[in-house]
């Protein structure tokens, strides 16, 4: 998420686990034995019920965020296992920190190898970022004017890897709130609402891979990819013209296809529309400046 | 005399079944610990021998050794001290019992006997379960956690006293009930009236009447 101070990304990555599905009794004590190991467990409640959410300061360090020391600890991807990790500040973080995340994103596990033996902890987690477009915070803003050179605003942007945006499934500008929408009466959907449209899609997508291993859409492998998400001409087309304009890396190619897929099961739809392959692509990443 | 008492080491998320020998022989009186232990499981001989003379018991004069079986796992951490206070007991004779072979213990001892609170129970309680060992004495602080674990009987420990006359069958100790084993949820409204009536009582000074009366509504 980028956008402006104050505009609501922390507040929005906060919400995150009221819409994701309730755990099931697996993950639960899944989740509960690392944070049992970590002795972070509540006293009141052996069994963890609500999917975790973890918000590491910027300053954490590398052993801390994806595990490690003398004796291998979980580190917070770990203890995010079927919940969230929320990093805020993205920029801030240390280089070495983040690149760490790039293996837990792709394997769902994170494997420790120090002298006492080589270890694997889970770290099946949703990666959410929050930063600014800029040091200043205002790039792009249409009221308020950035004060920072163009040089200042890609070495700032340029502190989060390729790679790493590459991993990246979903990219939103969070735009300044103006006074009419902060005071109206309306409010948004409720959480509950949008959990239990997230819990349908999940039902589809339990019972498409029922004989399979796999959960979600997001398990998926290049194999199911081109089982599952078959396009017709039309949206073959739009993948074509995005894949040649936007420069998009075969691992990109998959994850908009496996968004499409979702994107359809949230909208209820058995095939991949059009309207469905275009959401997924307008979420890759543009670099602003 | 040798005695041998079940415990559990963790590697990564994973436990591993730890075998404690403690032999008690005739030499100058101390007590060694080897089989790769950290520094908390080598202070836990001045916890047991002080846990053992507070809890009514006394603690032999002999040489003692303790041997953590495999011992090419690292052992960290406090939670061998009930283990080895349980096989030095054996060992000196103060506890006659054959009910420690089908169980594991796992527990930080206080000076004064009672058992803390320590980490990792439910990785311990499973693989328990997956070495068919039939009974886990865990502190009571974790007995909930532990329980979480199917077809396994979980026995809290508060103290070590307890402990010993539970396994001389003097004093049986109940396992954790599967009634406390799933969280219970309240449901929303007694809470809310909970509230309400806490609310009224407070307002009005007939707290006994007023509460009858949230009751009913």
């Amino acid at each position: 998420m980028t956008g402006p101070p104050g505009a609501g990304k922390t507040l929005l990555a906060r919400s995150m686990p009221s819409i994701l599905p309730r755990m099931t009794i697996d993950e639960s004590l899944a989740v509960t034995k690392i944070y049992s190991i970590a002795g972070l467990l509540p006293a009141d409640t052996p069994l963890i019920r609500h999917r975790p959410f973890r918000a590491p300061h910027h300053t954490i360090s590398h052993a801390g965020l994806v595990g490690g020391g003398h004796f291998p600890r979980p580190g917070e991807i770990s203890l995010a296992h079927n919940g969230v990790l929320f990093l805020d500040e993205l920029p801030e973080f240390g280089t070495r920190t983040l690149e760490g995340l790039r293996q837990p994103l792709e394997d769902g596990e994170v494997s420790i190898a120090r002298s006492t033996g080589t270890l694997t902890f889970p770290a099946n987690f949703m990666f959410v970022a929050a930063m600014n477009p800029c040091p200043c915070g205002y790039y792009g803003d249409p009221v308020r004017e950035c004060t920072c050179s163009p040089s200042t605003i890609t070495r700032y942007q340029k502190r989060i890897s390729g790679p790493l945006l590459d991993r990246i499934d979903i990219h939103i500008e969070v735009p300044r709130v103006d006074y009419q929408k902060l005071t109206d009466e309306r409010l948004g959907e409720r959480s509950e609402a949008i959990q239990a449209r997230v819990e349908r899609a999940r039902e589809v997508q339990r019972a498409r891979f029922a004989e399979t291993e796999l959960l979600c859409n997001a398990d998926m492998g290049p194999t199911e990819v081109r089982q599952v998400c078959v396009l017709d001409d039309a949206g073959r087309a739009l993948v074509r013209a995005a894949m040649q304009q936007l420069q998009m890396s075969a691992r990109a190619f998959h994850r908009i296809l496996k968004l499409a897929r979702t994107i359809a099961d949230l909208a209820g739809s058995e095939r991949i529309e059009t309207a469905h392959l275009a959401e997924a692509i307008q979420y890759r990443p543009r670099r602003v400046v | 005399m040798l005695a041998k008492v079940n415990s559990c080491a963790l590697v990564g998320l994973d436990g591993v079944l730890v075998e404690v020998e403690v032999d008690t022989s005739r030499g100058m009186p101390a007590l060694t610990i080897v089989g790769l232990p950290d520094a908390a499981v080598k202070e836990s001989s001045e916890r047991v021998r002080a846990a053992i003379r507070n809890s009514g018991m006394f603690f032999p004069g002999k040489r003692i050794t303790v041997n953590l079986a495999p011992a090419d796992i690292r052992k960290a951490g406090p939670s061998y001290d009930l283990p080895i206070a349980v096989g030095v007991l054996i060992a000196s004779e103060q506890v006659w019992t054959q009910a420690v072979e089908d169980a594991l213990f796992v527990g930080e001892l206080s000076l004064d006997g009672s058992v803390r609170h320590v980490t990792g129970v439910l990785p311990i309680a499973a693989l328990a379960r997956q070495q068919s060992i039939d009974c886990i004495f865990v502190p009571a602080a974790d007995a909930p956690e532990a329980a979480l674990i199917d077809g396994l009987e979980v026995i809290p420990v508060e103290h070590l006293s307890d402990l010993a006359a539970h396994l001389q069958g003097l004093r049986r100790s109940h396992p954790t009930s599967p009634a406390q084993r799933r969280p219970r949820w309240r449901p929303h409204r007694t809470r809310r009236t909970s509230r309400r009536s806490r609310a009224r009582s407070t307002s009005s000074g007939r707290w006994r009447y007023r509460r009858r009366a949230a009751i009913t509504y």
